[in-house]
């Protein structure tokens, strides 16, 4: 094996460049929104020097030696369960969830850490020798292993959380080779029950394409009747579930169907996100000149919804940077998954972009109106200590693998 | 396998790249114009800024009514949170005094909006602007002042809630106080709170017109004080006086006992806040025979000393019985009007042709209306001769058959002396707009000649010679000479005369040689001494008297200099004795000069509402401690101004001795 010295084959400046920027954009949005808000205003020093610490954890992980990963798995894991277990008993309520575990004058989620320990102990189980994705008893014990964790996280509650759990649940179970059948069978219930809540018309739309799908599987008569009424079964508890529901969450969900249904309630952040980055036009107002946001239209504008800080303020071209960043820091990240020899690093990697992409697509749909709002941050960007650490650990990963991507065989 | 994953994983990638390109394409270009004027419109309003009202002063510049910037604050329980009402309440509670719990309790309530305090002084509302509270917020709720309280309330009248002018100067010339409104438009924030405001769209408010009134603050003073002093003495149910000046139709003074305080006016009832002088009438009795007889002399028809038989008292005229409180045989037309005979009058008044009387007396107002500026006038009433009875001319020859208002009777009794010409009371000397210009200068406005001026003449003399030997005579002073005529008249009760209730009056001017000031004095239903010449004509003597003290300049030509400073003495003792008011010195608020652009204008002795108004405009902020007349500014007069510079200013309560604060 030949060794190249260039300091760009061991470090890599597609992942890390991207991120920079991302991170300053953010920087710059944060300040804006919080220079004239009257309990926010330390906000964006706050975020430097989280940044700064988050800086030295990425260089630390990106040196970490090889197979450290591997070996901090199960620890990783079950300290992570741990304190999921502990933040309901003593965490501090923030806007209706617990999810916060105070230490002294810092306060982190749990169900950040709980991300790293999920990916790396189902990465650690799939990529066993024996183990078979298409076994259901595989197949259990892979879900059982992510489940857990999102159960405990719902029980919180923190929707916007569990829904990225369930996103890098289901990718690790894709790249791990799941065949399309599989894949069918434990994606179409979460399908059905979704489309429930749309009404009954949208519930009967579902099932019928469940119906095409089994028809064109050709599996067994019994199998295909046994999958149908498992999803029959998830859409009428989709339904239950939204009945139990608290009438906010309810509301919200409501709102996403048709914001201007409530102006006030619901509806009223994405009309205001809307009203902001529309109002941006094509090369924005100009840095600390967005009305929407220097008038505080929208609410903790430099956490979930600061999205709209850059195309208020940068307008349509500020926004198209932003999201083409994101994309080329993906495509980086899946191609580094994909030259990966190691298949738990592999795994680990993709489990990551699956946060990453999980968290952009609810964050910018949610912002631009295209999704409801469930309220997770930006990468990178929104203001944050714990997540920020959380995603240049990962990345830091990321990153390291890139520079072992040779070591393994 | 893993190729092939990947590549779908891109290719939704890329498809959930396109939806978010496209609908940013849709938000921010296509749509964009549509939602920046959404944007702009929940952003933006437009605030209107009320107008100050003017000013009003006396003739002699002294401030009788301005604005105190007070500030009104509240809550919206809505959207006040629990913690917030403890935060606000405790910060009322320490800059108020009164207890937390106070505001607590107003807090819990049930009400959308509370109103936590109104009206609060500038100076401690500094303190409670800072509170910055979701839910909280303040309005300027400025507060008109009548810094005399009681004094003039009559002429002035009042502001109610609405900050509408009710009754005097206030209602008449509203559109002159009032000031146009301006309108500023505002950045608003989410919760609608006001954050920024345009300076570039502000169209400023325009104070008000300021008035300067005819009515000089000492002579209102000294005739409110010896009409409630006439009260206490003879006692009577209510008093009326005015004041005038008998060349120009200026009214000096006008008022009436009870009175009003316009800064709360609503305490008081109708009666005592209605201008009964010019709205309430009443019959004139003997003060109106000096009309008689002069219309007689200026159709030539009678001689002063042409004598008359009296019939000893009791005369029978047609089918009435006329009598004469002082029974005579016979007296001259001069010693009729001295006397006051009824009989001596209701006979020579037969002497003029009906129609010519009736002129006559119309062309001294009555019957109509005098047009003093204020709201609420009545006419009176004067019979036309169609109308009379046998008896009536005989009647009104002495004043009954007839209704007038006080302000007729004084207005017609400056024609009666000035050499004969009837002129519009008036009650406005100038009116300047707020930066100084002069809208409206006061002039004399001759409504008729009614009587030559050698019968005019005649008069005075005739008046002076009733104080000086008839029923007069407790007018006299040996001060300054003075000429009258008393009245007094039943009262209609129930249609017909009372014997108990009378009106005791006095009209009279001074100094006889050059009339300067014209006073009438009206007591209803005195206890004691029913004729006007026992009641009225003693307090009209006090008025003259310390009128002519306090304005010694302008009588020095008439004075009795050996007995200026024994009458001086003697009422010091009797101001020491008694608790009445009595005026020493005025304050004069002075104007503020400010023609150096950019320079620091001298403030001190200004009034907060000027100061404000000036540095408003240009530019400087402030801070104001305590009330009343500026005695401290901490950016010297002269100063070049920066900007963003913030002027301190003390004030301290404008300490007049003698008025009512």
């Amino acid at each position: 094996m030949q060794i190249d010295y260039k300091l760009s084959d061991k470090f890599d400046f597609g992942l890390f460049i991207p991120m920079l920027i991302l991170f300053l954009f953010g920087l710059a949005a944060i300040y804006s929104s919080t220079l004239h808000h009257p309990t926010a205003g330390g906000n964006f020093e706050k975020q430097v020097i989280w940044g700064i610490a988050a800086f030295i954890i990425y260089f630390i992980t990106y040196f970490l030696p090889n197979g450290t990963f591997k070996s901090i798995t199960i620890p990783t894991y079950l300290f992570s369960i741990f304190l999921l277990i502990v933040v309901i008993i003593v965490g501090r309520k923030i806007s209706g969830a617990k999810s916060w575990l105070d230490f002294g004058p810092f306060g982190f989620q749990p169900s950040e850490i709980a991300k790293i320990g999920t990916i790396l102990a189902m990465s650690a189980f799939l990529s066993r020798k024996n183990t078979d994705i298409e076994s259901f008893k595989d197949i259990l014990i892979t879900l059982t292993i992510g489940l857990i964790p999102v159960a405990l996280i719902l029980l919180e509650p923190d929707m916007g959380t569990a829904f990225v759990f369930i996103g890098f649940i289901l990718m690790l179970i894709y790249w791990k080779g799941i065949s399309l059948f599989g894949l069918f069978v434990v994606l179409s219930p979460g399908f059905v029950a979704v489309s429930a809540l749309f009404g009954f018309y949208y519930f009967l739309a579902a099932l019928l394409l469940v119906l095409i799908f089994l028809f064109l599987f050709q599996k067994d008569i019994f199998f295909s009747g046994s999958i149908f009424a498992l999803n029959l079964a998830f859409g009428f508890f989709a339904d239950y579930l939204y009945n139990a529901l608290s009438p906010h969450q309810q509301k919200r969900i409501l709102a996403f169907i048709d914001p201007n249904s409530d102006p006030l309630g619901a509806g009223y952040n994405t009309i205001q996100a809307t009203v902001a980055i529309g109002s941006g036009g094509f090369w924005g107002k100009g840095f600390l000149q967005g009305n929407q946001t220097q008038l505080q239209y929208i609410p903790e504008q430099w956490t979930d919804f600061i999205y709209c800080v850059i195309g208020e303020e940068f307008g349509f071209v500020g926004s198209i940077i932003i999201l083409i960043l994101f994309l080329y820091l993906f495509l980086r990240i899946l191609k580094i998954a994909s030259i990966t020899k190691d298949e738990f690093l592999s795994l680990t990697v993709i489990g990551i972009l699956a946060v990453y992409l999980v968290h952009y697509l609810v964050n910018l749909g949610m912002a631009v109106g295209i999704l409801p709002v469930i309220g997770i941050p930006l990468p990178f960007v929104s203001y944050g200590g714990s997540s920020l650490i959380v995603n240049m650990f990962m990345l830091g990963i990321v990153a390291n693998v890139y520079r072992n991507r040779k070591n393994y065989t | 396998m893993i190729n092939s994953r990947a590549l779908l994983v891109i290719i939704l990638m890329f498809l959930f790249f396109t939806a978010l390109v496209v609908k940013l394409f849709d938000i921010q270009i296509v749509r964009s114009e549509e939602l920046k004027y959404y944007a702009q419109r929940q952003q933006t309003g437009v605030e209107t800024i009320a107008a100050e009202q003017g000013l009003i002063y006396d003739r002699n510049n002294v401030l009788l009514v301005y604005n105190r910037p007070d500030v009104s604050f509240y809550v919206d329980l809505r959207m006040i949170s629990q913690k917030n009402k403890k935060v606000v309440a405790a910060a009322f509670s320490k800059v108020l005094g009164k207890p937390a719990n106070y505001y607590m309790k107003l807090m819990n309530g049930s009400k959308k909006t509370i109103c936590l305090e109104k009206k609060v002084i500038i100076e401690k509302a500094e303190l409670l602007k800072d509170i910055k509270r979701v839910g909280y917020f303040y309005k300027d709720d400025p507060t008109r002042v009548y810094h005399y309280n009681n004094l003039a309330a009559h002429a002035l009248g009042y502001v109610n809630n609405d900050h509408k002018g009710v009754m005097g100067v206030s209602e008449y010339f509203e559109e002159s106080l009032r000031g146009q409104d301006g309108s500023r438009s505002v950045d608003k924030n989410a919760i609608g709170d006001v954050v920024n405001v345009s300076e570039a769209e502000t169209n400023p408010a325009i104070p008000g017109n300021n008035l300067f009134l005819t009515i000089n603050k000492n002579y209102q003073l000294i005739l409110e004080d010896e009409l409630r002093n006439g009260i206490n003495q003879y006692g009577g149910t209510s008093a009326t006086g005015i004041m005038m000046d008998p060349n120009t139709g200026e009214v000096l003074a006008i008022a009436n006992i009870d009175d009003f305080n316009p800064n709360e006016y609503w305490k008081y009832d109708d009666f005592q806040r209605r201008n009964r002088a010019i709205t309430d009438t009443y019959e004139p009795g003997s003060t109106f025979k000096a009309f008689t007889i002069a219309s007689l002399l200026d159709q030539g028809l009678c001689r002063l000393n042409e004598k008359l038989n009296v019939e000893n008292g009791t005369y029978k005229y047609k089918n009435v019985r006329i009598r004469d409180t002082h029974p005579f045989n016979s007296l001259s037309v001069k010693e009729i009007i001295e006397q006051s005979s009824n009989i001596g009058v209701s006979k020579l008044v037969q002497r003029i042709d009906d129609e010519k009387y009736f002129k006559y007396l119309r062309g001294f107002g009555f019957g109509n209306y005098t047009s003093i500026p204020l709201p609420g006038e009545t006419a009176g009433r004067l019979k036309k001769p169609t109308e009379w009875s046998k008896v009536s001319k005989a009647y009104l020859s002495f004043g009954y058959e007839i209704s007038v208002t006080p302000i007729q009777m004084l207005t017609a009794y400056c024609a009666l002396i000035n050499g004969g010409v009837l002129y519009e009371p008036q009650l406005i000397n100038k009116e300047v707009t707020f930066d100084g210009s002069l809208v409206n200068e006061f002039s004399p406005k001759k409504v008729r000649r009614v009587i030559s001026s050698e019968t005019s003449e005649v008069m005075r003399n005739l008046l002076a010679d009733v104080v000086k030997n008839g029923t007069g005579k407790k007018a006299y002073s040996e001060l300054i000479s003075i000429g009258g005529k008393t009245g007094t008249s039943q009262k209609l009760v129930n249609g017909s005369y009372s014997k108990k209730d009378y009106n005791s009056s006095f009209i009279g001017f001074f100094p006889v040689e050059d009339p300067k000031v014209v006073c009438l004095v009206l007591i209803n239903s005195p206890d004691q001494g029913k004729y006007g010449g026992l009641v009225a004509a003693p307090i009209f003597k006090n008025i003259a008297e310390r009128v002519v003290e306090t304005d010694v300049d302008k009588f020095q030509d008439h004075i009795n200099y050996d007995l200026l400073n024994n009458i001086k003495y003697a009422n010091d003792n009797s101001k020491n004795n008694s608790t009445h008011i009595k005026t020493t010195t005025s304050f004069n608020v002075k104007p503020i000069n400010y023609s150096t652009k950019g320079k620091m204008p001298d403030l001190i002795n200004t009034s907060i509402k000027d100061a404000i108004y000036t540095l408003t405009k240009l530019g400087v902020k402030y801070k104001i401690k305590g009330t009343g007349i500026i005695i401290y500014q901490s950016i010297p007069a002269g100063k070049t101004l920066k900007p963003n510079e913030t002027c301190i200013l003390e004030c301290s309560e404008i300490n007049v001795r003698g008025a009512s604060l």
